[in-house]
């Protein structure tokens, strides 16, 4: 659980450095495409709505079952505007490196998650949360937005920030009150 | 006969002196009340109108009134009832906080 910003921060630096290979590359060495940004937008988001969902489900806390459920319907509503906005610049969004590893460790937390129950889940989710929160913002500062090159997509990175901050306060303060 | 009574009620309730009510726009955006603090008074109504695209609500601290979930893009309308200040939050996502002072 705690490899998750482990996790997202590698994902970041590959995406910001480029790997050995990739560093003898311009291309890489720029960043991700918007199409490439368009897909881990896309999986960040899907990612924490689908653990939302079981934290809604399973959690005890009715506070953090609450924050679940809010989890899984802001992330999909960002993911349909998100939709919305790549079907109207014609972007189709390109699975890579990082999409991919944020579903595979999205999947293994989930995993994790279910083999949990009680205050354990509780704990286990929010402190999730938290990290998850704080480093999709660190990615979306240091990576996403910097490197969007279309004006449109840009401002959505901007205008979802907010709301991530908003989910990161909202959990810092859930998993203060834990015992 | 009953008609010209009720009319005649109107008519002294419409010069009695009372402020008249007044439509208090609040838009959120960006996960924030704007204006966060709002001044009214008594009957008038506040119309909330949610820019962001995610659900939001306005809810009194004491749960006294709540505009209930507001869909993206969506307005909801609270009537004030009484005086007095009160915060009031977005019961989704706590950290959006507002004042709402009636005079």
């Amino acid at each position: 659980m705690r490899n998750v910003k482990k996790v997202v921060a590698a994902a970041a630096f590959i995406l910001a450095t480029g790997s050995m290979a990739e560093a003898q590359n311009a291309k890489a060495a720029a960043g991700p495409s918007d199409a490439e940004i368009a897909a881990i937008v896309v999986a960040a988001n899907a990612v924490d709505a689908e653990i939302g969902d079981i934290a809604a489900t399973r959690a005890t806390d009715p506070e953090i079952k609450k924050f679940g459920k809010t989890m899984g319907t802001d992330h999909r509503a960002v993911n349909k505007a998100a939709g919305e906005l790549v079907a109207k610049l014609k972007v189709t969004p390109v699975e890579n490196g990082v999409s991919k590893k944020l579903r595979a460790d999205g999947e293994a937390f989930a995993a994790e998650l279910k083999g949990k129950s009680g205050a354990d889940f509780d704990r286990a989710y929010i402190e999730h949360e938290v990290e998850y929160h704080k480093a999709v913002i660190a990615a979306v500062d240091d990576v996403l937005i910097p490197n969007a090159k279309n004006e449109e997509l840009k401002k959505t990175l901007v205008s979802v920030r907010p709301a991530l901050v908003a989910h990161l306060e909202h959990a810092q303060h859930l998993l203060a009150g834990l015992k | 006969m009953t008609m010209k009574l009720i009319l005649a009620v109107a008519a002294v309730a419409c010069t009695s002196g009372a402020p008249p009510v007044a439509r208090r726009a609040v838009a959120i955006e960006e996960f924030k009340y704007q204006p966060a603090v709002i001044q009214a008074s008594v009957g008038d109504t506040i119309v909330w109108e949610n820019r962001d695209i995610v659900q939001h609500t306005a809810t009194a601290s004491d749960q006294s009134w709540d505009s209930g979930e507001i869909n993206a893009g969506k307005r909801a309308v609270t009537v004030v009832r009484k005086k007095g200040e009160q915060e009031f939050i977005c019961t989704l996502h706590p950290s959006m906080k507002g004042k709402l002072i009636v005079r």
